[in-house]
């Protein structure tokens, strides 16, 4: 078997290779899991292949081809060898270089000297002034703003990565893909300015930190196999029914924050009913804790939708990582038992709120009941009364209703001569009243007697008066009355005219005359 | 692990808090407090079958590489 490395470096060239040929993007060819797999594997055929989950017949026809004439290829020659004969071509040759170089992933420190930043990417020189080395170092700058720094001449780095020769271009180049400062004075530089630069974005703010669940059940769990850290944690966090979802990361070194964010996010992206996040590790120098300092995992930490609780390092260790979690615990232990302590102390709380219902609920039950047994007491009271009554007997009973009946005539025969005494006064009183209008009446026919006959008297008066003055008995006592002849009647001799007949009407009959003498 | 998925043990835990609060109140209506009394007794066993599952389990994920490659050339 050749190295599992070597063939996985060697597969992943092929398939960006092949990827680029057809536009498209390399994990669109095939994943690196599924590289991975092939490279532990080694089949040989294509039957074999087959059985490598995540490649199915679709990808078998299409690449199982390059995949089984790389494995065989390295396999007979795990490093090639030109043949004598053999004539390359530049893009052959400088390929067949590759195949060599790419392979060789090491770790390098040195220090920074020339830097050149590009848009996407930067160029830098590693040295080693002792040896009076250069190496020509190749990142892509969203890489370097992982390790949260600004390259610059002087600094000490290590980086981790692969040498390559650029085809188009003829050069060499170590292409880093982890980057980690060395040295205490530097990572204390770095981590001030890191804090500073956070704190103000607001990546530490209280109130932007996410609420962790009381009684957290789903753990996903963020460390290392290999760390002191998970055994501390999982021991701490007691047997009280946790489901622990453990993803395995380097906690230290190069790979350490690029694992740590992968974590983070597969969690996000595919356990989102995981309740919390627990990142830990062991105490370690400034260096070793790196990862936990860096901008990229506390960016993952900040944008998390599950809330992350930290134990990293010794009670006094202080990450950014701490900062920005939403709970921080100071050591794996105290992490757990962040985690397990409510579970601890709830059966106690249970216990007393069990004790304290049942004790309220029966106390007021029991106040009921008196005042049941109050109204009972009553009721028998009542009871006992009526059963008394009714033992003296029907006869008594009889007396009783007798004595009742006796009383009621009395009332009745009293009311009776009351009415009859009244009546005597009600007789008079109405005696009175008759006579009264008796002597009324009386009196009044008497004056009314009276007044008729005046009446009478006076009326008869008139009639005499009346009769005096009427003028046909003047006549009769031969009084007569002259007329001029258009009836006048002449009271003076002066309204006569001579020779004007005049009409004298006595008491019987009349004669006309005629003025032949007038006296004054 | 909780065999009753609908069994949130969080909010029972506070379901029970209310109950509590509500016995120290002054006047306990019998129908509501005999209902509420049902209740809180029902909820401490389901939390107490919840505490004596003790047993942690533990899963490892097994994780991919889903990270995206890069395959063109920088310039110089």
């Amino acid at each position: 078997m050749m190295s599992q490395s070597i063939l996985y470096e060697s597969l992943r060239q092929k398939r960006n290779e092949l990827a680029r040929q057809a536009n498209i993007k390399p994990f669109m060819v095939l994943h690196n899991k599924v590289l991975q797999e092939i490279a532990e594997k080694q089949p040989t055929i294509l039957e074999e292949l087959a059985k490598i989950k995540g490649i199915g017949p679709k990808k078998i026809a299409k690449y199982g081809k390059f995949i089984l004439e790389t494995i065989n290829s390295l396999s007979s020659t795990a490093i090639p060898k030109v043949s004598e004969e053999k004539v390359f071509s530049v893009g052959g040759f400088i390929d067949f270089l590759n195949q060599i170089l790419v392979p060789q992933r090491a770790v390098i420190q040195g220090e920074v000297g020339e830097v050149k930043p590009r848009n996407n990417y930067t160029f830098f020189k590693l040295l080693d002034k002792k040896e009076e080395a250069v190496l020509s170092c190749f990142v892509w700058n969203d890489r370097l703003a992982r390790v949260g720094i600004e390259l610059k001449e002087g600094l000490e780095l290590k980086v981790e990565g692969y040498p390559k020769l650029v085809k188009t271009k003829g050069y060499f180049s170590f292409e880093v893909e982890h980057i980690g400062l060395v040295g205490e004075g530097a990572l204390k530089l770095a981590f001030e300015a890191l804090k500073k630069k956070l704190s103000a974005a607001g990546f530490f703010a209280p109130e932007r930190k996410k609420k962790i669940p009381s009684f957290v059940e789903k753990v996903g769990l963020i460390t290392s196999t290999f760390a002191d850290a998970k055994t501390d944690f999982l021991t701490h966090l007691g047997r009280f029914g946790f489901k622990i979802f453990f993803y395995d990361v380097h906690v230290e070194g190069l790979y350490s924050t690029d694992d740590i964010v992968s974590a983070i996010r597969w969690f996000n992206e595919n356990m989102l009913d995981v309740e919390i996040l627990v990142l830990t590790r062991g105490g370690g120098s400034l260096e070793s804790l790196q990862a936990f300092n860096s901008e990229a995992v506390a960016k993952a930490i900040f944008s998390s939708r599950i809330p992350v609780v930290t134990g990293i390092g010794h009670e006094n260790d202080e990450t950014i990582t701490d900062l920005v979690a939403d709970v921080y615990g100071s050591t794996p232990t105290h992490a757990a038992r962040i985690l397990s302590d409510p579970w601890r102390n709830i059966d106690t709380l249970i216990t007393n709120v069990y004790r304290n219902i049942v004790s309220r609920f029966s106390t007021n039950c029991l106040g009921l009941q008196k005042r049941l047994l109050d109204t009972e007491e009553n009721l028998i009271t009542l009871l006992a009364r009526l059963l008394k009554f009714r033992n003296q007997g029907i006869d008594n009973l009889q007396t009783f209703l007798y004595s009742q009946f006796q009383r009621l005539l009395y009332r009745v025969k009293q009311t009776q001569v009351e009415f009859l005494n009244n009546w005597g006064r009600i007789k008079n009183i109405l005696s009175s009243l008759r006579n009264k209008i008796s002597v009324q009446e009386k009196s009044l026919t008497n004056e009314s007697l009276y007044w008729i006959k005046l009446i009478r008297k006076s009326l008869f008066e008139f009639e005499q008066k009346l009769r005096l003055s009427d003028p046909s008995v003047r006549l009769k006592q031969g009084y007569s009355i002259v007329y001029n002849a258009s009836g006048k009647i002449i009271k003076r001799s002066t309204d006569l005219s001579l020779g004007e007949y005049v009409k004298a009407k006595f008491s019987q009959g009349s004669a006309t005359s005629c003025v032949e003498k007038i006296q004054k | 692990m909780t065999q009753d998925k609908k069994f949130d043990f969080t909010s029972a835990i506070a379901e029970l808090e209310e109950i509590n609060r509500w016995f120290q109140g002054e006047d306990i209506d019998l129908d509501e407090g005999l209902a509420k009394f049902r209740r809180g007794l029902e909820l401490i066993k389901k939390c107490k079958e919840r505490l004596k599952q003790a047993e942690n389990e533990f899963v490892e994920i097994k994780k991919g590489f889903e990270t995206e490659e890069r395959i063109e050339e920088p310039e110089e």
